[in-house]
């Protein structure tokens, strides 16, 4: 099992940004995205691409089309993809204001379950979604039309 | 990085040709949107009006494309409205 917090992404927009942080690490899975693509001289600019893309999306809402489905049918795993590269970010779309943000990299398989790495991270928000859906069903979590209440506040294990 | 996360601490090192990049795809991709909404046009039926498949239109309105002008001109003609204007 891995324990996790999730954290508020502040922004000037309508979208609710968060992203999670395993227990034991310094950075949360967006800020590991951030620090692994901001300097890599192949992918500095799909990663600007998709940096700025998340900026449109949080004034904007986090619309379906703006996502490329990943995960599987019945979850709300989705990637920011560059459309002329391979870098994906993976995120969890609750509603179109309420975007969850996970880790990413570069998609260079025909598909994300053939690389050990991206599957991994769709893996984590797949299991995160089930338990969002756990708790609303249960009680322990409510989601309003701008935030996940109190989220930031619990302690996950995925 | 600081405990606390903001989006805009992320934006600052972004150079003004990429922002310029990505305010012009999304720009082309909400207009071909609203356009294919008023004019009650489907995605498929775009595509199939164009010879392209669903999922070229799909990342067409998703914000990150990088349009050549010829597609722009190509979806121009299709929807019946110009998407940019020089």
């Amino acid at each position: 099992m891995k324990e996790f917090i999730v954290k508020n992404i502040e922004n000037e927009g309508v979208v609710a940004m968060y992203t999670i942080q395993f227990s034991g690490e310094n950075l949360s899975e967006f800020e590991k995205f951030v620090q692994r693509f901001k300097d890599s001289a192949e992918l500095k600019r799909d990663y600007q691409i998709i940096i700025y893309a998340l900026s449109k999306i949080a004034s904007q809402g986090a619309l379906e089309r703006y996502f490329r489905p990943e995960g599987k049918i019945n979850d709300r795993v989705c990637a920011l993809p560059v459309d002329s590269g391979g870098l994906r970010l993976y995120c969890l779309r609750i509603t179109d204001k309420i975007l969850i943000i996970g880790n990413g990299g570069v998609k260079t398989t025909r598909t994300y379950e053939e690389s050990e790495e991206l599957l991994g991270y769709v893996i984590d928000l797949q299991n995160f979604d089930s338990l969002i859906k756990n708790e609303v069903a249960n009680g322990t979590l409510t989601i309003s039309e701008t935030e996940i209440e109190n989220i930031t506040d619990k302690t996950f294990e995925i | 990085m600081s405990a606390k996360l903001n989006l805009q601490d992320f934006l600052n090192d972004i150079p003004s040709d990429v922002q310029k990049e990505v305010e012009w795809s999304f720009a082309i991709a909400d207009k071909i949107e609203i356009v294919l909404q008023k004019k009650n046009i489907s995605h498929k039926e775009l595509a199939k009006k164009m010879g392209k498949t669903e999922a070229e239109v799909s990342r067409w309105v998703g914000g990150t494309h990088n349009f050549t002008l010829r597609t722009i001109a190509k979806i121009s003609s299709a929807i019946g409205t110009d998407l940019i204007r020089v």
